[in-house]
């Protein structure tokens, strides 16, 4: 029995720990080093890592306007009808980002938009959208009827019932949507390379920057470093939430 | 006009061609206990979600307090619900989901008036418990102050009681009906569980498949059922078709029964009427006698008929012959 | 309102498929700009005939394949030792689903890291290895997601029966998990397919797969024709796999995506 459990256990712990944990160490060690601490306080860094955290919060906040009212719809069709709606929202989240990015881009270049940051930000609003539908449709699709209606039953307006319950109690799922979008924007890296063709520079195309080009690993491993906190930190948040709500 | 808190007339409501309510109409009086009374089914959620505004009727009109409810959304009617499983909101606590109504009037003094609602229903110092913590009289008890601090002219009650045990329900009964007195409330409640009804309310309208069969108070619906439904519903009984000519109704399989009827009916005996070894009777067989502590049920075979009696004087034992004799005044005539 | 909320689901959907559909239709457009002049299947035999595309090809189809392989055994070992309850367990499911939450570019960086430091220098070997472990987390959710609908007490049933562990294991839990298994070979197989950032940090320039190499031209020449065709027969082959994956079990498909 147990034998069978270490058979089963180590080969992909190890796999993981060497493959995962080792990298993780080696890019945390490069950027405890002074190169390292000194992107920290260099206020361009410091400015590129606001800009990078202001356009993923707007991405995300797009993601969660827009897709609140799609997965509310969805969660209100019939079943056959849902799912071939929610078909529809994931197909996009299998297919290739980038390829789906150039589209973005073969289709807004005519436009000639000016603001890149815009564009930036709408292009990673199209490639993590489902992201975000889904974990809502999922909060939503729980909620129970009867509690919309007790709410209007005691003279709430659908428009408050909407503040006041159904929000309140998707809130999971808001919560969900949003970190599962911010965490990928706020690392994305092909995204804004392709449809800003490199003007618009985000936390990534920073590391990539430091590691191809300007050969300052210390500095690229800091930022990495930045972007892996962020994760776990978001992550623990997420994991915090899903397990004392239990409406997700 | 106005002495009416609900009057529904001639509702029709059906869902893909089944008729849930077909042909409603009824009234109930201001400050009155009036209960829908049927079997699962039988639309009695629907004409209640129908005055609530969940749904809206396909025909007829409903009024409350004399004004006609044609789309009028339900958060602008007069009436408060408590719903079946309670629906009360999981992210507020037990004064969250109270002052929920309050804080949408933006009434004054809310917090005063969430303490006295709560107090009113035994609920006194719940205010910060969440409402998941709370065991099922409790909920019951939360959702019932929240629909009735703001005072509505109607409370509607869905089977509020069908989730409770017996000995919590039969307490619940009295206190709804203490409540309702003081809070001099027009309560409009959904049941199907006969006892309830008639314990509590001051009219019953008994429901079967989507109509109204009998509306009244419940010693008039119980004692004079006007019809078989009705009387097969609202408590048991013997059942008998036959043809009367004036003094005796013949049934077709050769009993005679004295009974003033005439033409084809069907005629009741209640158990509780039908003396077992009392006099003169039919003559039959116990097949079954059924202690039940307060009374005993004592199943009796006559011919191919099933007769139930419920006798507390009789002392038979399954298998023995026994007569089986009832008063004349004890039968009643219902349509065939 | 609900006609409100049913408009703008159609937009949203409009918006994310509009792009898509516009390049497939000029990657048969005659012409080389953006105005459709005529049906031509040139940019098709173009790019099918370039050696450089047909390499990429290759490479990403090895790539995708061997990592799908590895992924697989150690996928489903983890979401099969993930059925008892060890010290520790929290902190080794936070370590296994590490790969789906944390970005793209972080896991490149890590790993780009290590074999720097191994001395390994990049190759097809490596991207195999890095595509592995992401893809390893991804069939780990899969199968469990299947396990948790199938019954434990069935294997020890059966072993009380008179089967052995493996015979138990061979007839009651593999049959069951198959279809999960299958399902998360497919997705791993897509995700690998179509990955560009780790592939762009641990394979090597000399090893351009089919992304790698839509984000090279396009970097280079913008909007081209051949990126159209190209783009246009990776969203169809990731198409067919996900519908083939999608059909074979319900998948979460909240899992991720790159």
């Amino acid at each position: 029995m147990r034998r069978r459990f270490l058979a089963l256990f180590l080969p992909p712990t190890l796999w993981l720990a060497a493959f995962m944990l080792v990298p993780t160490a080696l890019v945390a060690a490069a950027a405890f080093s002074p190169d390292g601490f000194a992107t920290l306080k260099d206020p361009l860094t410091l400015r590129m890592l606001g800009r990078s955290t202001w356009i993923a919060l707007a991405a995300t906040a797009l993601c969660l306007a827009a897709g609140y009212p799609v997965a509310y719809f969805i969660a209100g069709c019939s079943p056959g009808r849902r799912n071939l709606l929610l078909f529809l929202v994931v197909l996009p989240f299998w297919t290739n980002l980038l390829v789906r990015t150039y589209a973005l881009m073969f289709v807004l270049r005519p436009l000639e938009i000016e603001s890149k940051v815009s564009l930036v930000v709408f292009a990673l609003f199209h490639g993590y959208l489902p992201f975000m539908v889904l974990p809502l449709y999922a909060s939503i699709e729980k909620l129970p009827r009867r509690l919309l209606e007790a709410s209007q039953d005691l003279g709430a307006s659908p428009a408050a019932t909407f503040w006041k319950v159904t929000v309140p109690l998707t809130m999971p799922g808001i919560a969900a949507g949003c970190i599962l979008v911010f965490i990928p924007v706020l690392g994305a890296f092909a995204i804004p390379e392709v449809i800003s063709g490199g003007t618009v520079q985000l936390i990534g195309n920073q590391i990539d920057l430091h590691f191809g080009t300007t050969n300052t690993p210390a500095a690229g491993a800091m930022l990495t470093l930045v972007l892996m906190a962020a994760t776990l930190l978001l992550t623990g948040l997420y994991f915090r939430s899903r397990k004392t709500e239990g409406l997700v | 006009m106005d002495e009416f808190d609900v009057s529904v007339r001639g509702v029709v409501k059906g869902f893909g061609g089944r008729r849930a309510c077909d042909g409603i109409t009824l009234q109930i009086r201001r400050g009155e206990f009036f209960s829908l009374l049927g079997p699962s089914g039988c639309g009695k959620t629907t004409l209640m979600r129908l005055v609530a505004g969940f749904e809206s009727p396909d025909e007829g009109t409903i009024e409350l307090a004399g004004r006609d409810m044609a789309g009028v959304p339900p958060h602008r009617r007069d009436v408060n619900m408590v719903f079946q499983n309670y629906a009360l909101f999981p992210h507020l606590d037990v004064a969250g989901n109270v002052a929920f109504g309050l804080r949408i009037q933006k009434a004054p003094d809310i917090e005063g008036r969430v303490r006295a609602a709560l107090e009113q229903v035994g609920l006194a110092g719940y205010e910060r418990r969440a409402v998941t913590t709370l065991s099922g009289g409790e909920q019951q008890r939360t959702a019932l102050a929240r629909a009735i601090v703001t005072g509505p002219r109607v409370l509607l009650l869905d089977e509020p009681l069908s989730a409770l045990d017996l000995k919590l329900r039969q307490g619940l009964q009295e206190e709804l009906r203490r409540l309702q007195r003081s809070l001099g409330m027009t309560f409009l409640y959904v049941t199907h569980d006969q006892e309830e009804a008639l314990a509590m309310s001051d009219r019953v309208a008994v429901m079967n498949a989507g109509r109204i069969e009998q509306t009244g108070p419940p010693r008039e619906v119980y004692e004079t059922p006007a019809t078989r439904f009705v009387a097969g519903f609202v408590g048991s009984g013997n059942f008998f078709d036959g043809r009367g000519d004036g003094t005796m109704v013949r049934t077709a399989d050769g009993l005679s029964i004295e009974c003033r009827a005439v033409g084809d009916v069907t005629l009741m005996v209640r158990p509780e009427k039908v003396r077992v070894n009392g006099g003169p009777g039919l003559a039959a067989l116990v097949e079954e006698v059924l202690y039940q502590g307060a009374s005993t049920s004592i199943v009796l075979r006559a011919g191919d008929r099933r007769l139930v009696a419920e006798d507390p004087d009789a002392r038979v034992r399954p298998g023995e012959p026994a007569t089986v004799s009832w008063r004349p005044e004890d039968v009643r005539v219902l349509p065939k | 309102m609900r006609k409100l909320l049913g408009a703008w689901t159609g937009l949203v959907l409009v918006t994310l498929y509009v792009p898509i559909a516009v390049m497939g239709v000029f990657s048969f457009n005659a012409s080389r700009r953006p105005r459709w002049t005529g049906f031509t299947l040139d940019w098709y035999r173009k790019t099918l005939g370039d050696h450089n595309i047909q390499d990429a090809v290759w490479k990403t189809l090895v790539l995708a394949a061997a990592s799908t392989v590895l992924a697989v055994a150690l996928g489903t070992a983890a979401a099969l030792a993930a059925r008892r309850s060890f010290p520790g367990k929290r902190l080794w499911n936070t370590l296994v689903s590490l790969p789906v939450m944390v970005p793209d570019i972080v896991m490149g960086i890590g790993l780009f890291a290590l074999f720097h430091a191994l001395g390994t220098g990049l190759s097809l070997a490596t991207a195999v290895i890095a595509h592995a472990t992401f893809n390893l987390s991804y069939v780990a959710i899969v199968v469990s997601a299947r396990l948790q609908g199938t019954d434990r007490t069935l294997e020890l049933a059966a072993q009380d029966l008179g089967a052995t562990p493996w015979g138990a294991f061979r007839k009651v839990t593999f049959p069951a998990i198959l279809p999960g298994v299958v399902s998360g070979a497919l997705l791993a197989f897509t995700l690998s397919f179509d990955d560009f950032v780790i592939t762009y940090f641990t394979a090597g320039t000399g090893n351009m797969t089919l992304p790698w190499k839509v984000y090279a031209m396009a970097a280079r020449m913008g909007v081209t024709p051949e990126i159209n065709a190209v783009s246009t027969l990776i969203l169809g082959a990731s198409l067919v796999l996900v519908v083939a994956a999608l059909r074979l079990s319900r998948v979460p498909v909240t899992g991720g995506g790159r």
